[in-house]
């Protein structure tokens, strides 16, 4: 006998979410590139100085892209307290009893995976607490970026965040550039987790976050759902 | 001029009428320095010399955990020579490397300026402060630091902290501090402490800070961590002569290649100049002759706080990460990391596969054996195999 599966059509991501994380994705691989090439420049080229700009051009997109980072934070910062229920704050942050128990189902879904892996309508539990990790290395690497970008800048606005900014590092800048050095491997080590369980997710449920990040929308079958998980279908 | 004279020249206290060429020369690099404008120079001239006529600063000058450094820094400020600076325009009364009078008499001089200049002392202090058991670690004439500084205190008119240990601690607050050293600045409360940190500080800043005093009857601008903005405003690699070289991607690796002869950045030999606010770069060293990263060297960051541990390595720029072992690189941890995170996935990718395989084996297996609807569809990933 064959059994009816219900699908359900579930649009868990804004808008705004959705351009913010994308925008997000974008500049924090471009920050990680240029940050790791400021850092650790390989190269060295013999030239007359007045012709090659090319550590200013790699300092100069870090920059960019910073901008563009702070921008989707400050975004992302707001809709989480005017957005859609799976956007908000409260909704990312309530980490009851059930929240447990489903980032439980989820750990030995991946320990073991002969157990079922279940669906959410929107975030999965232990992504909803790597995320609140994020935005947290997100907040601390535009402080700390912004700290050290103000120390080469001169206008009075600049000079007030270079020099006060510095007060909760103990006024040490190397010591700034040190911690705002490790976010990079802290985003690097997330990047992979981030983007193995996304595939993952896509081979063993052949539904995929992906479609829901880009277009808004993913259809999940009903007896997929972890228990007590209300999806209103938009469809 | 040599120490000798300087010090014959305090013994006999003989005020000499100044070069007048080398005089407006001092007035000239003053205005350069505190960032005023040429009309300045007859200002500075008229000041320095009103000062000189009728009262001018005292200035007591001591010294606690220190190497003297910065004293010798001060002997070798370019223009006035030291000789001029001491007799004509401050009146540095109390030295106890410079000054010729020993043991009571030095003490009995310190007592007889501070009656006579109470409210007017300008205290330059050279050196950490230890606090730890009741700052015995540094004691002068049976009394210790915080004690003398503690009685200096309510007859100055402010503090100077020259030097990275007298501003912040410097090298002898590094881990493990076994003084409990401290800077000027934890232990005066209540007057004004003015930072100038170097290692030496630079002796024209030390120069322009006095100066400023008494040009304007007021103390200069500081900045959040209370040093002179005129000379700590910017950064060392905002002013650096090799910053073209940054900016290009032109590095020195090694202190014998190409680069170092060619006279590339020294950002990958460990330059804090990226980090370090200081007047180096534009203020320059003996008589405007050189300054580390001139001479090939890559700047320490010897005027920032707590340098001896934050900035060190010295040759490399970022800090090493203990903790693990060896003293290890932060990207090293961070590769290792990666890599283990990458191991992890893809043996996790590679298990999921395999036990998912065997289910499905399992379930296939399950069903030949039912010999029931054959293709079992829409199974229950939850159902037993």
């Amino acid at each position: 006998m064959k059994r009816i599966t219900e699908f359900i059509t579930a649009h868990p991501y804004d808008l705004p979410v959705r351009i913010s994380h994308w925008v997000m994705a974008f500049s924090i691989s471009v920050l990680m590139i240029t940050g790791y090439l400021i850092g650790n420049p390989p190269f060295s080229q013999p030239g007359d100085a007045s012709d090659i700009f090319l550590m200013g051009t790699i300092r100069y997109l870090h920059f960019v892209a910073a901008y563009f980072l702070t921008a989707a934070f400050l975004l992302r910062l707001y809709w989480g307290f005017v957005g859609s229920r799976e956007s908000r704050w409260s909704e990312m942050l309530r980490w009851d009893g059930r929240f447990w128990k489903h980032a439980l189902d989820e750990i030995l879904a991946l320990v073991w995976p002969v157990r079922p892996w279940r669906l959410y309508f929107g975030h999965f539990p232990i992504a909803k607490i790597a995320y609140v990790f994020v935005y947290l290395a997100v907040a601390f690497s535009i402080l700390s970026g912004f700290v050290i970008y103000a120390s080469a800048q001169y206008s009075p606005l600049w000079r007030f965040v270079a020099e006060w900014g510095l007060k909760p590092f103990g006024d040490n800048l190397n010591w700034v550039r040190y911690l705002h050095h490790w976010l990079l491997w802290f985003f690097a080590v997330f990047v992979v987790i981030h983007v193995y369980l996304v595939v993952y997710m896509a081979v063993r449920m052949m539904t995929s976050e992906v479609e829901a990040m880009l277009g808004g929308y993913k259809i999940i079958r009903r007896e997929d759902l972890a228990e007590g998980e209300e999806v209103e279908s938009v469809a | 001029m040599s120490a000798i004279d300087v010090l014959e020249k305090l013994e006999e206290r003989e005020i000499e009428e100044l070069n007048r060429r080398e005089f407006f020369k001092f007035c000239g690099r003053m205005a350069v320095l505190l960032g005023l404008s040429q009309t300045a120079i007859p200002r500075i001239a008229r000041a320095v010399e009103k000062a000189a006529r009728d009262g001018r600063p005292s200035v007591i000058w001591l010294n606690f955990q220190d190497c003297a450094g910065n004293t010798e820094s001060f002997t070798r400020a370019t223009a006035p020579s030291v000789g001029e600076a001491l007799l004509d325009h401050v009146s540095l009364d109390y030295h106890e490397v410079l000054m010729a009078a020993a043991g009571h008499r030095a003490e009995e001089r310190l007592k007889e300026v501070l009656k006579e200049y109470s409210g007017q002392i300008i205290v330059v202090v050279e050196g950490a402060i230890p606090t730890k058991d009741d700052g015995i670690y540094c004691t002068v004439a049976g009394r210790t630091a915080i004690q003398i500084l503690k009685e200096i205190e309510p007859h100055a008119l402010a503090f100077v902290a020259v030097g990275t240990c007298a501003a912040f601690g410097g090298i002898p607050k590094a881990n493990p501090n076994p003084t409990g050293a401290v800077g000027l600045e934890r232990i005066i409360r209540s007057k004004p402490v003015i930072n100038v940190p170097g290692c030496p500080a630079n002796p024209d800043v030390i120069m322009a800070v006095l100066v400023h005093y008494v040009l304007f009857n007021r103390l200069p601008e500081l900045d959040a961590q209370r040093r002179p903005k005129f000379a700590f405003g910017k950064k060392i690699h905002d002013t650096c002569e090799r910053r073209p070289h940054y900016d290009a991607g032109q590095f020195v690796l090694s202190f014998d290649d190409y680069g170092a002869k060619q006279g590339y950045c020294l950002y990958k030999v460990g330059c804090k100049g990226p980090v370090t606010y200081n007047v180096c770069a534009a203020w320059r060293w003996n008589m405007d002759a050189s300054w580390p990263v001139k001479s090939g060297h890559p700047c320490l960051g010897c005027s920032e706080r707590d340098f001896w541990d934050r900035y060190y390595p010295f040759y490399e720029h970022i800090p090493k990460t203990g903790g693990f072992g060896v003293e290890a690189r932060a990207d090293d941890i961070g590769k290792v990391a990666l890599g283990l995170t990458g191991l992890t996935v893809g043996a996790h990718a590679l298990y999921t596969a395999v036990v998912k395989s065997a289910e499905r084996f399992a379930e296939k297996l399950a069903s030949k054996a039912e010999e029931g609807t054959g293709e079992s569809e829409g199974k229950d990933e939850g159902g037993e195999a």
